[in-house]
């Protein structure tokens, strides 16, 4: 079910009502129940793995905190890893191996064939399994002590607002809501609606009217005029984060609906000035997992400088990995490695910068100007079908860069649909507060909501359309 | 304030108003911008136009698909492929809403300034919808509630929604609706289907011709439902009526009817459902479905005043007749008369242009015709049918491949696909003209 669609609407009025009538207990299970049918709307095999993944973590989990043993311990921990990873490596990798091994025994000159296996994609098995696998790593390293209650487990990982591609949750902190009662009020509901309607907007009238102009720009007969190409990049940067933003906000907002607390996945990631800024800004919840996971028992930055570069490119190489299984998505993650890599070796002075010693306003506007480019970069990477793609796109950019009239109304019209998000987006950071909207007077926030719905019933668009992250 | 539901009530109530005003404004200044936006692009293009000048009247179904996708549009790139040697500029002067008086009254304008060479009209859609020619006129507040836009706005989503659509039976519930009798089309589709669907379809048809009445209708009843079968739901209900006739089972055969062309329906269908009195909402319910589907139809009328007569509802059955005799008589609503008799006495004074008048897609241009012999100076125009080239695209696509909505029954606003259409049969009428 997607969130902009009328059979989710009748699923959340009837699982909500239903919410505030009964106790703690038979919430979690109706909860897990609905979370069930939500998934298994898409198709029902696909609960088989959620529950395979749920069980294992489940007795894992159990397992390690109640054996003293360390290789039991270790041992229990591989168990845990290899099956969900295997599940990732199977269901979503296999096609991507086979295919390159195959190509690269074609390069050596043996010929291979193999069947292409028919493998469906199930939706949020990344998602699912990192945050299982986080609760089997917490317990290993005694963190936080296993849930005894298969259900309420269950519910941590297939809770249906963030399971098909909200902010992964921590055990620590999602768990500990889940196995304790909640409390509903009625301004967590407004919060909880407010966070909604934003997404939405974000969703039907930004995100959706930016696709219009990227789409054709990306299509194999797509334009290759520089500046139209360079218009695309700049729409698909705020298309993917107001797609995935606003998935966010939506799955924050329904959770605050029901009392409960998700983290915040971004936070106006395009005011980074420099990459080690960006990653805490963009997608936290993944880059927090894969630095709290993967950076920091590598070694992290502890080793000196070639080591922290070797476990930057290696982070950010799986990191590119996890979003899809094609070579343009590991080079987005080669890339943005590099980009870390290089920030850290050449303008990192070791701890954050004193607020007195930052440099001017207008030198941090620039550098930020810089860094978004480099950025839109990596996006073109993430976006293209294919490496030759790629490099045309690339050429375009380079050579072909023409001032067209059409291209400038092009350029125009993505400015106007990104205008009023810009303009929230700049309020907020001003005022370093993301809910800045919400706490108006509701006299000002009337006046924008009526503004909003009229963008996007007059110019937005109403049909459900998938958000990008979901194939991931 | 005390928390009390009077409270409540009175913030709530209070920001409902604000929010209302506000989004009224924001439609009525929306509104006026980008019908500035399309003004000036017309005119920035007019200045730098050259060769034939055409300029095309009407409304929403005119206007929409942007500058690249309205039938407009199209027409404009056809035209320039066509190799004749001439250029042209076609402009898109279709406003949504507007009905044929507006067209009527701001004529004169657009041909002092555009100086067109060939004016296309499709134009008519919107003129039973005002209120002046209404039968009963509304009272003032009622009036000025209908012409809030926000109330439109939401008229047309609640009417948009899926929710809604399958509320409103005698529209339709499936966008890719398309009537064909057709067994090769039929069979086109089948084979287009994952092959255990295959099977079923042909264990049903193979049912049916057994006359295993039972399976057949069991399947029948699975195979209508089939998301890749959805074009196919009239001649999958035909056989369902068929079987359900022959075992004279009334009530189910009533359920299906809707899905059922009027031509189908065997004879005296009426007489012998409508005589159970429970029946006769559903009959008449199917019939008024026939009369979207087929709104240029006679039939259908004549079918819902045999079910007053039996009905006992001699008024409702007079008007009926009054209606079918309307219908065959191919009446102008008269709003549309009225406007099109103003538009052809300004065309008068500029006998150098050429005049196209084109019917909505699916609908029969007969009718235009007939009543275009008694308006004076309308006997130069040239009219454009869009009946053959719709009824061929619709067995090869499915009806939301070429149509975006059910705004005019039959047909709605075109998809690119659907408005590429409009363009080529018009491109070929004014390439003759031309000539």
């Amino acid at each position: 079910m997607l969130f902009n669609s009328t059979p989710f609407l009748i699923f959340f009025t009837i699982v909500y009502s239903l919410y505030l009538v009964l106790p703690h207990r038979w919430q979690n299970r109706m909860l897990l129940a609905a979370s069930y049918i939500f998934y298994g709307w898409w198709d029902w095999r696909f609960l088989s793995l959620i529950l395979i993944s749920t069980l294992v973590d489940y007795l894992c989990g159990l397992g390690i905190a109640r054996s003293t043993q360390p290789s039991r311990r270790r041992g229990l921990l591989l168990v845990s890893l290899i099956t969900n990873l295997g599940l990732l490596g199977i269901f979503k990798y296999c096609n991507f191996f086979l295919d390159t091994f195959a190509r690269l025994l074609e390069a050596c000159r043996i010929p291979v064939s193999w069947p292409h296996l028919n493998i469906i994609l199930p939706v949020g098995i990344s998602f699912y399994t990192f945050q299982t696998l986080s609760y089997t790593i917490d317990i290993y390293r005694g963190r936080m002590r296993p849930t005894t209650h298969f259900g309420d487990f269950a519910l941590y990982v297939a809770f249906f607002p963030q399971l098909v591609a909200g902010p992964i949750e921590r055990a620590r902190h999602l768990l500990p809501q889940i196995l304790n009662p909640r409390r509903v009020t009625l301004a967590g509901f407004i919060e909880g609606c407010h966070l909604i309607a934003w997404g939405l907007f974000e969703k039907m009238f930004v995100a959706a009217l930016l696709a219009r102009i990227v789409d054709p720009v990306f299509a194999p007969d797509g334009s290759t005029n520089g500046l139209d190409i360079l218009t695309a990049l700049y729409a698909f940067a705020f298309q993917i984060f107001c797609d995935f933003d606003a998935y966010s906000n939506i799955a924050r907002g329904l959770a605050r609906c029901l009392g409960i607390d998700l983290m915040v996945n971004f936070r106006l990631p395009y005011a980074a000035c420099n990459p080690r800024e960006f990653w805490q800004r963009w997608h936290i919840s993944l880059s927090s997992w894969l630095r709290d996971y993967l950076y920091i028992p590598l070694g992290g930055s502890r080793y000196g400088p070639w080591i922290t570069a070797c476990n930057l490119m290696i982070t950010m190489l799986l990191g590119g990995l996890w979003h899809g299984a094609a070579w343009t998505f590991v080079l987005w993650g080669l890339y943005h490695g590099l980009l870390l890599t290089g920030h850290r070796l050449l303008f990192w002075r070791g701890s954050a910068p004193d607020p007195d010693t930052r440099p001017r306003p207008v030198r941090r506007m620039i550098t930020r100007l810089i860094f978004f480019h480099l950025v839109i970069i990596s996006w073109l990477f993430f976006r293209c079908g294919s490496m030759a793609q790629a490099g045309q796109m690339l050429s375009g950019l380079v050579y072909h860069f023409h001032w067209t009239h059409e291209s400038i109304q092009l350029f125009i019209r993505f400015g106007l649909i990104c205008l009023p998000l810009w303009l929230i987006q700049i309020w907020q950071w001003r005022r370093d507060d993301l809910m800045i909207l919400f706490k108006q007077h509701w006299i000002v926030q009337t006046l924008i909501y009526a503004i909003m719905t009229y963008l996007v019933i007059g110019w937005g668009v109403m049909k459900p359309e998938e958000f990008i992250y979901f194939q991931f | 304030m005390k928390l009390s539901l009077f409270n409540i009530l009175k913030i709530l109530l209070l920001r409902l108003a604000v929010f209302t005003v506000c989004l009224e404004l924001c439609f009525h200044i929306g509104g006026y911008i980008s019908g500035h936006i399309q003004t000036s692009q017309n005119l920035t293009r007019l200045k730098h136009s050259s060769g034939y000048r055409i300029i095309c009247l009407g409304d929403s179904i005119t206007e929409h698909g942007g500058k690249h996708n309205s039938y407009p549009a199209q027409l404009e790139s056809i035209l320039k492929q066509s190799g004749s040697g001439k250029t042209f500029t076609v402009f898109n002067l279709g406003t949504s809403g507007k009905d044929s008086r507006y067209i009527a009254a701001h004529l004169d304008e657009w041909i002092r300034t555009y100086h067109p060479d060939v004016i296309v009209l499709m134009t008519g859609a919107l003129d039973p919808f005002q209120e002046k020619f209404q039968t009963r006129p509304p009272n003032l507040f009622q009036e000025m509630f209908n012409r809030l836009r926000v109330v439109q706005a939401l008229s047309v989503l609640t009417g948009r929604s899926p929710w809604a659509a399958r509320n409103h039976t005698d529209n339709g519930a499936h966008e890719n609706f398309a009537i064909t009798d057709n067994r090769e089309a039929f069979n086109r589709a089948v084979a287009q289907l994952p092959p255990d669907q295959r099977r079923w379809c042909d264990l049903a048809m193979r049912a049916d011709a057994f006359n295993q009445h039972a399976r057949a209708l069991a399947l029948f009843y699975r195979m209508i439902r089939l998301p890749g079968l959805q074009s196919q739901r009239a001649f999958i209900a035909q056989r369902i009526g068929r079987i359900l006739w022959t075992q004279k089972n009334y009530p189910a055969m009533t359920a299906v009817l809707p899905e059922i062309p009027y031509f189908s329906w065997p004879d005296r269908t009426v007489d012998v459902l409508c005589a159970d009195p429970d029946l006769m909402p559903g009959v008449l319910k199917a019939v008024h479905r026939q009369l979207t589907t087929h709104p240029d139809a006679r039939e259908p009328y004549d079918l819902m005043s045999a079910c007053y007569d039996i009905a006992g509802q001699p008024e409702a059955a007079r008007l009926s007749r009054q209606q079918a005799r309307d219908a065959g008589q191919d009446t102008l609503n008269p709003l549309t008369k009225v406007s099109l008799e103003r538009l052809f006495s300004i065309l008068t004074h500029h006998p150098d242009i050429a005049v196209i008048l084109m019917q909505y897609p699916r609908r029969d241009v007969t009718k235009l015709q007939h009543m275009m012999q008694q308006i004076p100076g309308a006997g130069t125009a040239i009219f454009v049918e869009n009946r053959k080239n719709f009824e061929e695209a619709l067995t090869d696509h499915a009806y939301h491949e070429i149509f975006v909505d059910r705004n005019l029954g039959i047909a709605g606003h075109g998809t690119p696909l659907g408005n590429r259409l409009i363009a080529e049969n018009l491109a070929g009428a004014i390439l003759k003209i031309l000539d």
